[in-house]
C-alpha cells in the first residue's frame, strides 16, 4: 500500500490545475490532474485515489454530473467540488468556495483518511491460467494477422490488455492497449502491419519465457 | 443467511477465476457479511442468458465485450427479465459512453479493468448494501 494519500484533480483551466496539483503536492500528497469531467468519471473507478477534488463547470462532463454518475455506481469515496456558486448536493462530502483558500484545502486534505488497500489475491493456478491463456492468444493473433482480420486483432489486444495488468505486466498491458487504440483509429492496415508483428513476436517470448 | 448465487459472465477462463477467488478471499478474511456464494461461469452471451434462465442469479459481474454478443445488449435482457438482479459491468476500455449506457441499461455498478482488490470489494460491498439478506425460512408448525 502507498504511505501517501492519493488525490484526483478534475480542472479544466490548465493555470488552476498546475497550481493546485503544485499545492497538493506540497502537502506530501500524489497527484493526478485531469481536465474534464469524463476523464474524471472513468479515472475515479480505477479506485486508485483517496480523494476527488472536482470544479463545477467543466467541458465534456461537468463536475455535478460526474459526480452523481459515480454516486450511482456506488462511488464511496470523498469528492470535494470547487465552486464560485452555492452548490447544495448531498453527493459532495464538501464544497470550496471559489477562489480556494489554500489552508482550508489543506486542513480538509489532511483530515480525510487514508484508504486501507484489499490487495489482490494471485495464486500460482491462476498465474498459470493467465500465461496458458496469452499463448493461446498469441497463436490467435497470428492467425488474425494472416488473414488481416483487423478487428480480431483489436479483441485480442483488448483481452491482453485487460490480463496483463491484472498480473502486474504493465508493460504488456500497454503495448496491447496502445495497439488496441491504433487499431480502432482509421489508419490503413498496411501501416499498422509493423506494430501487428513487432506485437505478434513480444507475445511469442513472453508467453514461451513464462511456460 | 441465504446463500446467494453469483454469475460470472467472461470469454477469458483466469477473469472469472480471479473473480471468484477474490471473492472467496473476501470472505474468508471476514470483509463481506455473507460467509459463502455458490458461483456460475458463461464464457459467451448465449450460455449467460441459458445460465441467467437456469440458476437465476444475485449478482452478476457482466464484461462489456463478449464473443457473440455486446455485454450491454445481455444487461437489458437481464435486467428486463429480473429488475432486481445486481449487475456488475466489466471494461477493459473505459469511456464516459460506456459507463453512460451502462447506467442507462441499469448497471449497479462499473469496473474497469484491470482488476484490484478495491475494486472488487467496492462492488462486493455495494451489492451487500443494495440487497437486503434474505432471512431463512424456518419450517415451523
Amino acid at each position: 500500500m502507498s504511505q501517501t494519500k492519493q488525490i484526483l484533480i478534475a480542472e479544466d483551466d490548465n493555470f488552476m490545475r498546475t497550481l493546485l496539483e503544485a499545492q497538493c503536492r506540497n502537502l506530501g500528497m500524489q497527484t493526478k490532474a485531469v481536465p474534464d469531467g469524463a476523464e474524471a468519471v472513468t479515472e475515479a473507478l480505477s479506485y486508485q485515489y483517496d480523494i476527488l477534488l472536482m470544479d463545477i463547470q467543466m467541458p465534456v462532463c461537468d463536475g455535478l454530473t460526474a459526480m452523481h454518475m459515480l454516486r450511482r455506481l456506488g462511488y464511496d469515496r470523498p469528492i470535494f467540488a470547487m465552486s464560485a456558486d452555492d452548490i447544495a448536493d448531498s453527493g459532495f462530502n464538501q464544497v470550496l468556495p471559489k477562489p480556494v483558500d489554500i489552508q482550508l484545502l489543506a486542513d480538509l486534505l489532511q483530515q480525510t483518511p487514508q484508504h486501507k488497500s484489499v490487495a489482490l489475491v494471485l495464486d500460482t493456478e491462476l498465474i498459470t491460467l493467465f500465461y496458458q491463456n496469452l499463448r493461446q492468444l498469441s497463436v490467435e493473433f497470428d492467425n488474425a494477422l494472416t488473414a488481416g482480420q483487423r478487428e480480431t486483432l483489436r479483441q485480442i489486444c483488448h483481452k491482453i490488455k485487460g490480463g496483463a495488468a491484472s498480473f502486474g505486466e504493465a508493460t504488456l498491458a500497454e503495448l496491447a492497449d496502445k495497439l488496441q487504440q491504433q487499431l480502432l483509429s482509421d489508419a490503413p492496415m498496411d501501416e499498422l502491419k509493423h506494430s501487428c508483428q513487432y506485437f505478434a513476436e513480444f507475445i511469442q517470448q513472453f508467453g514461451d519465457s513464462n511456460a | 443467511m441465504r446463500e446467494p448465487k453469483i454469475l460470472l459472465v467472461d470469454d477469458v477462463d483466469y477473469s472469472r477465476q480471479l473473480l471468484r477467488n477474490n471473492i472467496m478471499a473476501l470472505t474468508s478474511s471476514k470483509l463481506l457479511k455473507h460467509t459463502t456464494f455458490s458461483f456460475f461461469n458463461a464464457h459467451n452471451a448465449s450460455s449467460a442468458l441459458t445460465m441467467f434462465n437456469m440458476q437465476p442469479p444475485d449478482l452478476v459481474f457482466l464484461d462489456i465485450e463478449l464473443p457473440d454478443s455486446s455485454g450491454l445488449e445481455l444487461l437489458k435482457k437481464f435486467k428486463q427479465e429480473r429488475p432486481e438482479c445486481f449487475v456488475a459491468m466489466i471494461s477493459g476500455f473505459s469511456t464516459l459512453e460506456n459507463v453512460q449506457q451502462s447506467i442507462a441499461a441499469g448497471a449497479a455498478t462499473f469496473i474497469v479493468k484491470p482488476f484490484s482488490g478495491d475494486k472488487i470489494l467496492s462492488a462486493m460491498r455495494l451489492f451487500e448494501k443494495r440487497t437486503q439478506p434474505q432471512p431463512v425460512q424456518l419450517n415451523t408448525v
